[in-house]
């Protein structure tokens, strides 16, 4: 049976812990062995885009180091700290070796480690949707309708835009994404704290194309990185809006088992419970 | 109609221009006369500026048209601001062209001592007349027979593809046709006539 | 040597609620700015040519901005065959300079601009004005800024941010003072028919033309321009004396160069494959010719743009003015061009304002107006990795100490205590701690430090109990991967 090794993200860690354990749950109930290489912190993006360079390069070293020594596909649960991995590390940790007056070398050793460990880097929807096989039995009528938001980074670096939805529609979720979808919800990593307002106004903007979605009975609101979840969220919250934001796993969990319960009530009935069984 | 000449009226068309076509036993100067009164308020001054090349600057394949207007015509040696002045109180232009591009809906124009470019661009409507044998299919070949033309006699001092009529989205991001340059552009591929 | 640009003297947070309050333009410069986008990846979609003529462009356009000192030379050799004068400004100053010479020489009155960037960034027509020189802009969109005393919004709609009321508005003051009838309405026709009006008699009254340029054959002495008004066309021919001013990186090497890469302009930028007019320039006209120029003098400018020569910033300079970037850029939709304070906005902006400048005008944009969520890579056409570049900016901030203390402090601890699992844990614990006096509820309703940025406008959860790793390290069935 096939073994994974998880990448959860900081956020989902110490934001959305329900994330990752939907994302285990997921896993394990297809019959994937799922590890958790306990040393992971950060993939560092925060500090990368933020041009702190040396430090995304020591919190990158970190997670080169953590990884390289477990086998198997790493599993993310966030289509950018994938693409940070996939993208930047190679160039990163060899410029960093350089700039600290490491030889030649070394910088190229560096570049291999990056890009060996990253060649292994898939984001979670990615990974599902090619190994885990939707539960047997007819596809249920009309399910549920989610509304989702694809992260940039998913959508450009990943140049990913299938994956969640088809893990969704293949356990019947509906799936409807907002009018200009593949604009910038404005969270951007620490952007969302230095530039604030304007972050803001990006947020209000998705929100707005968002609430045709809510109108048409939307459940929650999902998506492949919980950076942008947490700022929509966030940002609902403090207009005093209290729609469920889920991360894909969580979606895809609630499918499997039938326990809609956090849900928001949907405006057309939802489907039962369906079998666990699987072909 | 040859499929390039087609392309190319379908392409001026898409680019806000109007396409005509002349088939060879057809007259030039009943589709100019067309034009004339379909754009061209009715005014008994209005003056047209032309200039043809010589195979079609030929009363026979002109009229009606040219016998109900009035021509203003450049002559090396006359005084260009009075010209300019003239091309700039016509109603109409009517000009030749260097060749016709299928590919981008293009007309190309050289300027040069018989070939003024006023008329193409002061009026507020143009048509350019494009005999069949210079609707080239792609950008490159206009680009290369321009090329070839500047080896042998030396560049014009300015030469330009058109492509539709002037237009603008300066306000509000609307299309308007005709702002500095013609509303009205119309090609018309003319065949020779039949024997 | 560092270049000069202009600059708008409101600190970003004025021109940013300047901006955001600006409810008419938002809407316009979203609405247009989404519509140029969709124009242009139906065109591209359509034209699978245009792709396989941009590949070869990319790298015709990179050897250009290369050797851009042996093109110059081939260039004035060719421009001076044609009867041009060619001239080379180091400096914005040295241009404006070239600029007034030129019209004392000529003694000029009177002179209308086609649109132009560079002019912008030279900030002529102030200049020109200083020697009581009347100077009309004739593109539509900057008449009307220029009626409004305004700098552009946006490369190619430099009025996107106006809408047709304010337009009118300013068109009946403007006929007033000319004693001309007003636009007859308020409809787009009518004020562009006033435009029309207007403006003709002054093309035919000006004693010189200036223009930028989109590209410079060296092979054979060519200036291309491409517009949509024909205004640029009248600039060209009908004037005694032409001027154009144009920056180094327009130089293309060849002919066949120019055939790969004159449609991408329109193609990137309105989603057309070509512009009404493609004009190429070659010189004052000749004997027995009706119209043209009787001298023309071609400005090839630097201001700073040969500094990147050589770095890593070097292909910013294949720029081609397509703005295709300032429309798919999500921020540029919300603040609109002036935001940016430079005459350069949109991501491309924000990389060549501190590039051209040394960063000694408006620091703040590559950290302020960017996401970095890569809409603008995606649509260069020069395949200009923006993204990189705005990063590769902040990490220079950085550097130089560009970026507030307390943002570096934040990021520097951060990371510090990251780099080991036990860093990681100890953050927790220090969390849970401290967001005992920011929790409301389920939720948390500030922070401390760079964090504290967030909750102006949104909450956030607490750090949860149990994290994800508390979770996996308790559950009964894991007790820890190694026995599984």
């Amino acid at each position: 049976m096939s073994k994974v090794q998880l990448f959860v993200t900081c956020l989902v860690d110490l934001f959305r812990p329900e994330a990752g354990i939907a994302a285990v749950q997921v896993l394990e109930r297809a019959g994937v062995t799922v590890e958790f290489p306990e040393a992971q912190t950060c993939c560092g993006q925060f500090s990368y885009n933020a041009g702190f360079k040396p430090e995304a390069a020591a919190l990158a070293r970190h997670w080169v180091a953590t990884f390289e020594s477990t086998e198997g596909p790493i599993v993310a649960l966030s289509g950018s700290c994938a693409a940070m991995v996939i993208h930047s590390y190679p160039a990163l940790l060899a410029e960093d070796a350089q700039e600290r007056g490491e030889p030649e070398a070394a910088a190229a050793r560096w570049r291999e480690r990056a890009a060996a460990v990253a060649q292994r880097v898939w984001e979670w929807s990615q990974w599902v949707r090619d190994h885990v096989p939707p539960l047997a039995g007819p596809k249920p009528a009309p399910g549920p309708v989610v509304a989702c938001h694809l992260g940039c980074h998913m959508r450009r670096l990943l140049k990913e835009t299938q994956a969640p939805r088809a893990v969704l529609e293949d356990r019947g979720v509906a799936v409807r994404e907002p009018v200009h979808a593949e604009e910038c919800c404005g969270f951007g990593g620490t952007y969302s704290m230095t530039e604030p307002v304007v972050s803001t106004a990006l947020a209000d903007a998705k929100l707005t194309a968002l609430d045709a979605l809510r109108a048409e009975g939307a459940v929650c609101l999902t998506g492949a990185d919980l950076g942008c979840l947490l700022h929509l969220e966030g940002r609902w919250r403090r207009r005093g809006v209290t729609f469920p934001v889920r991360y894909l796993a969580e979606v895809v969990d609630a499918a499997e088992t039938g326990h809609w319960q956090d849900f928001s009530p949907p405006s057309a009935p939802l489907s039962p419970p369906r079998s666990q069984a699987r072909s | 109609m040859t499929p390039t000449v087609a392309e190319f009226l379908a392409r001026w068309e898409a680019a806000g221009g109007v396409g005509w076509y002349v088939g060879p036993d057809e007259r030039l100067g009943d589709r100019l006369a067309e034009a004339w009164q379909r754009w061209v308020p009715s005014d008994e001054d209005a003056v047209a500026a032309l200039w043809l090349p010589e195979e079609l600057d030929r009363p026979e394949r002109l009229l009606p048209w040219i016998a109900a207007v009035r021509a203003v015509r450049w002559e090396p040696g006359q005084d260009p601001t009075a010209y300019r002045q003239a091309a700039a109180a016509a109603a109409m232009g009517v000009t030749g062209a260097l060749a016709a591009v299928a590919e981008t809906g293009s007309v190309l124009l050289a300027l040069g001592p018989t070939t003024p470019l006023l008329p193409s661009l002061l009026p507020p409507i143009h048509v350019a007349v494009i005999p069949t044998d210079r609707v080239v299919a792609t950008l490159s070949e206009a680009f290369h027979r321009l090329y070839r033309a500047a080896a042998a006699a030396g560049w014009p001092p300015v030469a330009k593809f058109v492509t539709g009529p002037s237009m603008t989205a300066d306000i509000e991001g609307q299309l308007v046709v005709g702002v500095h340059g013609p509303r009205v552009a119309v090609a018309i591929v003319c065949e020779e006539p039949l024997a | 040597m560092t270049g000069t640009l202009p600059q708008d003297p409101r600190p970003w947070p004025t021109r940013r609620e300047a901006a955001l309050k600006n409810a008419t333009m938002r809407r316009t410069v979203g609405e247009v700015t989404r519509r140029l986008a969709e124009g242009r990846r139906r065109a591209l979609a359509d034209y699978p040519e245009g792709q396989v003529k941009l590949q070869r462009a990319q790298v015709a356009k990179r050897q250009a901005v290369a050797r851009w000192q042996t093109l110059w030379s081939e260039l004035q050799a060719a421009v001076t065959a044609h009867g041009g004068t060619p001239h080379f400004a180091a400096t914005a100053a040295e241009a404006v300079a070239l600029v007034r010479q030129i019209a004392r020489q000529y003694a000029v009155r009177r002179v209308i601009k086609s649109k132009s960037m560079v002019t912008e960034e030279l900030e002529l027509t102030q200049a020109l004005a200083q020697d009581g020189i009347v100077v009309l802009e004739t593109d539509l969109g900057e008449y009307i800024i220029q009626l409004a005393g305004e700098k552009p919004s946006h490369i190619l709609g430099p009025a996107i941010h106006r809408n047709r009321a304010q337009i009118a508005e300013l068109f009946r003051e403007d006929a007033a003072q000319h004693g001309l009838l007003p636009p007859s309405s308020d409809a787009y026709e009518a004020l562009t028919e006033y435009a029309r009006r207007r403006l003709r008699e002054e093309f035919l009254a000006a004693d010189m033309g200036i223009t930028g340029g989109n590209f410079l054959v060296a092979e054979t002495g060519t200036l291309v321009l491409i517009t949509n008004e024909g205004n640029a066309d009248m600039t060209t021919t009908l004037p005694r004396v032409l001027v154009s001013v144009v920056g180094l990186e327009k130089l293309v090497a060849t002919w066949d160069d120019l055939l790969d890469i004159v449609q991408q302009p329109a193609l990137s930028g309105v989603g057309r494959r070509l512009s009404t007019y493609t004009t190429l320039v070659h010189g004052p006209r000749g004997p027995g010719v009706a119209e043209g120029p009787e001298a023309w003098h071609l400005i090839l400018l630097d201001n700073g743009r040969s500094a990147l020569h050589g770095t890593p910033y070097e292909e910013v300079l294949t720029c081609l003015r397509c703005a295709a970037c300032l429309n798919v850029c999500p921020v540029f939709r919300q603040v609109g061009g002036h935001a940016y304070g430079s005459v350069y906005s949109g991501p491309i902006g924000i990389v060549e304002t501190p590039l051209l400048t040394d960063f000694r005008i408006l620091p703040e944009l590559p950290s302020a107006l960017c996401t970095v969520c890569h809409a603008c890579a995606e649509a260069c056409p020069m395949a200009i990795d923006l993204p990189a570049h705005i990063i590769r900016l902040r990490q220079e901030k950085v550097r130089r100490k560009l970026v507030p203390t307390a943002h570096r402090w934040s990021i520097r601890q951060w990371a510090a205590q990251w780099r080991t699992p036990a860093g990681y844990r100890r953050t927790i614990r220090w969390a849970r701690l401290a967001q005992r006096w920011y929790r409301r509820g389920d939720r948390l309703e500030g922070a401390p430090g760079m964090a504290a940025g967030w909750f102006q406008s949104r909450s956030m959860p607490p750090v949860a109990s149990p994290t994800f790793r508390e979770w996996w390290a308790a559950r009964p069935e894991s007790a820890g991967r190694a026995l599984r």
